[in-house]
């Protein structure tokens, strides 16, 4: 082993101990101290606390070299990144309770859990184990990773369920014993945790499904490709088909929380369609995005709400296509006066936008008409005229009665389909080519007969069109309009939603706000440490797949052909990143 | 960059706007001086209040603007760089005061904070730039805004689960009591001090940029990567350099920041790094001197225009549409000098 | 924190189930508590096929589970927090109930965003576990949350909120007949303030201030209107700010310009104190008497603020927490051990105590009947029913009376900062 295998393995143990120690001083080991992931065996905090080493022990042992030194590089990593915990804990202990004036989190409970007070270890033995600890965990994600692929990915496939049913417990248990599988889930968790037996079986399910399932998926499609074109042609309808009747009756499966969820990723996924139109196709860069939906939601409310300003009290089918127009009017004219825009500049406008509508919103200025802080109340539902607060109620064939949120999935995934219609049909269009032209070099675009005026103003009018039917949808659903919710947050994660999925691609966006919307909602657990996770995922997946995670295949193909995929024509050469975390973080 | 609109409808439209808010304004500027509800002195007040707060927004916006400069990227996360700074600075004032340091020395004490400050921030900036950034310099120009975005948010959350989610109070400093007389308009000591510091950072960044070997460097990094680099420039050394300065400025704005308002809580980059980003693209962004322009004016204007555009018109609550307003005139002063007060088309 | 004690109360269920298994349903639970006529019902779960609403059932061995849904994420985070402290110090007090364990899970509920109070209560319901919640923080989030939770039979008390809309039927945040508080109306509390105005400080103009929220706004509002029906005082300006600005001098300029007596602003952290403290920068002020109100009435407002506001004699106004000796020598060192502080975070922590023991109280009385199999059967209705009849319940917070929603103690205290903490000078207790 040479000094520069030596270097990297401590180098990579102590960044793994920084990560340990953030772990603890963020909180989030002393939360989850006694959230069971095994009951009785291993806690939700002592878990996260190990990752790092294991992750770390992983990828020293990435390399091509012979197997001692792959191993020793994983020990190495594994007792530096303990030892240095273990100092960090010593001196926590020492200094506390006066720690705790900088670090609030250090409290007594949160030492004493983390030196192992119950196994009667003294503060110097507990520290003293994490070298002990951390050299374990590192090895075996180094012993992990030199293991032939196929073995590796069961391990990983298992350990990933585990990880993944202790998760979901506090959203699969009310599901199950709303099924009436009492017994299921008395042997399945205990305490909140799995029990030893069900992890394991759980591992091994996880397990099996990671070694089968790319080969049986892979097995399929060379089948598939092999098949006549008619079969294929049937069975891409049968797909069809069956994720139809899969969307239709998910409601009924996965109940109202579940399904409320659903309604809050399907509004993103609107936005995000919407959005997409904007910055995607055109290559405008807005930040302010939240305006429309903001005014596709107050126009609604105002005109079917019996108790607002205008008091009409419209039928909602009757006030969606008036909203439409004012709404695509409002994208006019915020479009107008930015056209000489570009870019950041464009960005910041919008972004404004964003900002003025938020505050006009719930000024006192405008009280009289859109209410202030306490908004517009008494918005009808969809369907029930009557403005009651049970929200509406209707019978779908199969699915049978319906109401709360299953009442407003089903149109909400009607909308969401025709917009993806729409995006779809646009992106192909005379339209949609000229957007792309003039995404790619306004001036080219310009000169080659392309109206750069007319087809800016015609994107950010079809944007905010889409953006406020989510608005208008969003009223009704809550059967009220508040200021508080139209936030620049609400942007910035339409935003995400689009360049997470794919910029340009409509699958993309389904993607991005199931994984941006719809995780933190199932992980309602980690409560106050859900935007941490959200900003460190956000940067992570960016960094491992900076075209997105379902890229747009025209895309791609322009990539490939080093066209800069840029929304705005910058002078460096651009390309995709490799494996841009190689030797970065690990140096 | 006006070749495309010339002589088009739009030209027309926009002199009619430009009359019409010269005209508004000036109605309702006299509208509300009539109503004599302030006098001179609290004009006079409500100005020199404005001035140090856009102090502090251009001091952020130097920043902002000098990372823009080199790479044409917005750093969302500036905002919580700064936080972090200011952070520190509290916990090093507590000590210091604490032991009565402070008391005996508060100037020393003082330096010793925005140090102390700065260096967190550099770090915090420099590490941001290794970890988040570095990875995507050629990825599409999105991709690190929503990086950026994403790094805010870990930062700012960082810090709440540091040092939990109260506000903490900053030291006092007695020196910074009352006001100094300041070519015969009292200013508050604290306000005088951010100002001070405002200009003489200023000055101090663009001799750094414009008058140093590291600067020349940058601008040819700013200008074009690849042929800096041919010419010898390590591309990656430059652009940490310029994250850690960058990041330094912001940390001594957080803690002058925290200084004047007394307090520190996590949440408290988010906004000044937006009125940041605004300053600095109001001033034409990559623009020192704009970002200090932009800086006062967006201070000015949210300290005098709410009063004195709607006060007259007897419209409820108008300081809590200063945002409004504030973001109305980068609107329109974009709507008519595209880039910026003094900046120039990109890339020309 | 919080979330620690509901996994750590788990592991004594199974003592309780080995011990439980010998009694007879409906013998030994029923001593902690006044039997309800329903509980001798042979049948309960027939009992239950005819009673309006249904009943919740509680499988033998499962704890009986209720929820909180608080904001305890974002910028009001604090006071969520602190009332779901509150409520683990009563949970922990009271133990077991009708000999089973009590869970609460802990939801987040959001302040700003309607649609986040609407969300925790589909989570609520769907927990079919659930047999009542506490909460929420926010009036806002109150509003969306309540026909989600009503739908499914359950009841909400909430600890803090105050908005006078929720508990009147003819306004339309009225949260309906399932709908409680422990917090009490702000109608209250505007009166208290605009009263000692009137009568002790003999103010007769006031400017007031609101951050946006409906809480401050409405507060304001209750404000100006009694200041003018007390002692005919004139509200000089209702102005606004925006939560997240820090540089209030434009504003209290031209407040200053108005020289009012008194300044009313029931705004919260860090807006509260920076107010304060830049209040000394304009000096039409130096005489004008500062009001804050129940959301600057915490250790952090001390922390930033705290040696200003003792030096212009800020008053405060809010829920009277001098509830005696049980308050400061039972209830506050475990409140304050919980909490690792040395000063409670926000005030409604007391009300979160009191909303968890009067749900407990319900669900006893709601009681029917265990079946053959130990499963526990609790009539809806009847929990409802509880809150709505409750008279003279002898409270940490006071002796409670619901009244068409409205449980909360009426007592408001007004304190001034002296020595670093606030000090009572009037309650309304004392002066009725």
């Amino acid at each position: 082993m040479n000094g520069r295998y030596l270097r990297s393995a401590i180098l990579t143990g102590l960044v793994a101990g920084v990560a340990m120690i953030y772990l603890v001083l963020v909180g989030i080991v002393g939360v989850f101290a006694e959230r069971n992931v095994i009951t009785g065996y291993l806690t939700l905090g002592r878990m996260m606390l190990l990752i790092p080493a294991l992750v770390a022990g992983y990828r020293i042992a990435s390399g091509d070299g012979p197997f001692t030194r792959r191993v020793g590089s994983a020990v190495l990593v594994g007792a530096a990144a303990g030892l240095l915990f273990a100092g960090f804990l010593l001196a926590a202990v020492a200094l506390s309770p006066d720690i705790r004036d900088v670090f609030n989190r250090l409290s007594q409970k949160t030492l004493d859990y983390l030196t192992f007070t119950e196994l009667g270890l003294g503060s110097t033995a507990g520290s003293a184990l994490y070298v002990v600890l951390g050299l374990v965990m590192a090895l075996i994600g180094g012993l992990v990773r030199i293991t032939p692929p196929r073995t590796r990915r069961a391990l990983i496939g298992g350990f990933a369920a585990v990880v993944l049913m202790t998760m979901l417990e506090q959203f699969l248990r009310p599901r199950l014993l709303d099924f009436g599988w009492h017994d299921f889930e008395n042997w399945l968790y205990t305490s909140h945790g799995l029990t030893p037996v069900s992890a394991a079986v759980v591992f091994l399910v996880g397990s099996l499904g990671a070694l089968f399932w790319p080969d049986a998926r892979a097995k399929t499609r060379t089948q598939l490709a092999a098949a006549s074109p008619s079969t294929r042609k049937a069975v891409r309808w049968a797909a069809l088909l069956v994720v139809i009747l899969f969307v239709y009756t998910l409601p009924i499966i996965a109940g109202s929380f579940m399904t409320q969820v659903l309604v809050l990723v399907g509004f993103y996924i609107l936005l995000g369609l919407g959005l997409n139109i904007v910055v995607g196709y055109a290559g405008l860069l807005d930040l302010g995005y939240v305006a429309f939906y903001a005014v596709g939601a107050y126009f609604t409310a105002l005109l079917t709400s019996p108790t607002s300003a205008l008091g009409w009290g419209l039928s909602f089918w009757i006030a969606l296509p008036i909203v439409i127009g004012l709404s695509a009017g409002v994208g006019l004219l915020i479009g107008a006066p930015v056209l000489r825009l570009r870019g950041d500049y464009l960005a910041i406008v919008t972004l404004g936008f964003g900002e003025i509508a938020r505050v006009l919103l719930g000024s006192d200025a405008l009280k009289p008409w859109l209410g202030g802080p306490t908004g517009i109340l008494s918005v009808p539902s969809m369907i029930d005229m009557d403005p009651i607060r049970d929200g509406s109620q209707y019978t779908l064939p199969i699915v049978g009665e319906v109401s709360g949120p299953l009442a407003t999935y089903y149109p909400l995934i009607g909308f969401c389909l025709l917009a993806a219609f729409v995006a779809y049909r646009l992106k192909y269009s005379r339209t949609g080519r000229a957007w792309n032209a003039m995404r790619e070099d306004e001036d080219v675009a310009q000169a080659t007969g392309v109206s750069i005026v007319n087809y800016k103003l015609l994107a950010f009018a079809m944007g905010a069109a889409v953006g406020c039917v989510g608005g208008a949808i969003y009223a009704t659903h809550l059967l009220s309009v508040v200021p508080g919710g139209f936030t620049l947050i609400v942007s910035i994660t339409v935003l995400a939603v689009v360049v997470l999925g794919g910029m340009g691609s409509i699958p993309g966006v389904v993607v991005g706000a199931l994984a941006l919307i719809g995780l933190p909602e199932l992980l309602r657990e980690f409560a106050e440490y859900r935007l941490l996770v959200y900003g460190a995922v956000l940067v992570l997946v960016m960094i491992l797949r900076p075209e997105g995670l379902v890229p747009d295949a025209q895309r791609r193909a322009e990539l490939q052909e080093s066209h800069g995929p840029d929304p705005e024509p910058i002078d460096r050469p651009r390309g995709v990143a490799g494996d841009p975390l190689a030797g970065e973080v690990v140096g | 960059m006006r070749r495309p609109f010339r002589f088009s409808t739009l030209g027309i439209i926009q002199t009619v706007i430009a009359l019409a808010i010269v005209v508004g304004v000036t109605v309702s500027a006299i509208h509300t001086i009539n109503g004599g509800l302030l006098s001179p002195d609290d004009w006079r007040d409500l100005f020199v209040y404005g001035i140090s707060q856009g102090s502090l927004y251009a001091l952020i916006a130097l920043g902002y603007t000098l990372v823009y400069g080199v790479l044409l990227m917005i750093n969302f996360a500036h905002g919580d760089v700064y936080m972090f700074g200011a952070f520190t600075g509290f916990f090093v004032g507590d000590y210091l005061a604490s032991s009565e340091f402070l008391d005996t020395n508060p100037i020393v004490a003082l330096v010793v904070m925005l140090a102390a400050g700065a260096v967190t921030s550099l770090v915090v900036a420099v590490l941001l730039e290794r970890i988040a950034y570095r990875p995507l310099r050629r990825a599409p120009r999105l991709v690190p805004l929503i990086t950026a975005i994403g790094a805010s948010l870990f930062i700012s959350n960082t810090a709440r689960g540091f040092y939990g989610d109260g506000v903490k109070a900053y030291p006092h400093f007695e020196m910074l009591e009352g006001r100094i007389d300041l070519l015969g308009i009292p200013v508050l000591k604290g306000h005088a001090l951010v100002i001070a510091s405002a200009v003489i950072l200023m000055a101090v960044l663009w001799w750094f940029v414009n008058r140093t070997r590291t600067g020349r460097a940058m601008r040819a990094v700013s200008e074009d990567k690849d042929t800096a680099s041919l010419m010898g420039i390590d591309v990656d050394r430059i652009i940490s350099i310029t994250f850690a300065v960058g990041g330094a400025l912001a940390g001594a704005a957080g803690v002058l920041y925290a200084i004047v308002y007394n307090q520190v809580i996590w949440s408290m980059g988010f906004i000044p790094g937006i009125k940041a980003f605004t300053a600095a693209v109001l001033g034409g962004i990559g623009n020192i001197f704009g970002a200090m322009l932009g800086g006062l004016m967006l201070g000015i204007l949210e300290s005098v225009a709410p009063v004195l555009l709607l006060q007259g018109w007897g419209v409820p609550s108008p300081n809590q549409l200063r945002d409004a307003i504030a973001f109305t005139v980068l609107v329109l002063v974009l709507i008519f000098r595209p880039y910026g007060l003094l900046g120039r088309p990109e890339g020309k | 924190m919080h979330k620690s004690l509901k996994w750590s109360v788990i592991p004594l269920t199974f003592l309780f189930i080995l011990a439980a298994c010998n009694n007879t349903p409906g013998e030994s639970p029923a001593m902690s508590s006044e039997p309800s006529a329903s509980q001798l019902a042979e049948d309960p779960s027939a009992a239950c096929a005819v009673l309006e609403g249904g009943c919740f059932e509680v499988p033998a061995g499962e704890p009986l589970t209720v929820a909180s849904a608080l904001a305890i994420s974002g910028d009001v985070a604090f006071l969520g927090n602190d009332t779901n402290f509150g409520i683990q110090v009563a949970q922990e007090e009271r133990g077991q109930v009708l000999g089973r364990d009590v869970e609460v899970l802990h939801e987040d509920a959001g302040c700003g965003d309607a649609a986040s109070g609407q969300t925790a209560a589909e989570s609520i319901v769907a927990n079919t576990a659930i047999l009542g919640v506490m909460g929420t923080t926010c009036s806002r989030t109150a509003v969306t949350a309540m026909p989600v939770l009503a739908n499914a039979g359950l009841v909400m008390v909430s600890p803090s909120n105050t908005a006078p809309g929720l508990t009147n039927p003819d306004h339309e945040q009225y949260g309906g007949p399932n709908y409680f508080r422990t917090a009490y109306n702000d109608k209250v509390q505007g009166a208290a303030v605009a009263k000692y105005a009137c009568e002790v400080l003999g103010v007769t103009s006031a400017a007031t201030v609101h951050d946006g929220s409906p809480y401050a706004e409405q507060l304001q509002q209750v404000f100006v209107d009694d200041f003018a029906e007390f002692c005919g005082g004139t509200a000089t300006s209702q102005n606004a700010i925006g939560v997240g600005d820090t540089d209030f001098h434009a504003v209290l300029t031209t407040i200053g310009a108005e020289a009012p007596d008194m300044i009313f602003m029931p705004i919260f952290d860090p807006e509260g104190p920076l107010m304060v403290v830049q209040s000394r920068d304009v000096p039409a002020l130096a005489d004008t008497i500062f009001f804050g109100a129940d959301g600057v009435k915490d250790a952090g407002f001390i922390a930033a603020a705290g040696t200003i506001a003792e030096d212009i004699g800020m008053y405060f106004s809010g829920p009277d927490l001098s509830f005696g000796s049980r308050y400061t020598d039972d209830f506050l060192p475990a409140l304050l051990e919980i909490e690792g502080t040395t000063e409670p975070l926000a005030p409604y922590h007391a009300h979160g105590y009191d909303a968890y023991n009067i749900l407990m109280d319900a669900i006893v009385a709601a009681w029917v009947g265990d079946d053959a199999d130990g499963t526990s059967y609790f009539a809806k209705n009847l929990i409802v029913e509880h809150f709505a009849t409750l008279t003279d319940y002898d409270g940490l917070t006071g002796t409670l009376t619901c009244n068409g929603g409205d449980c909360g103690s009426e007592e408001v205290s007004i304190a001034q900062l002296q020595g670093g903490v606030y000090t009572e000078v009037y309650t309304t207790r004392s002066a009725s």
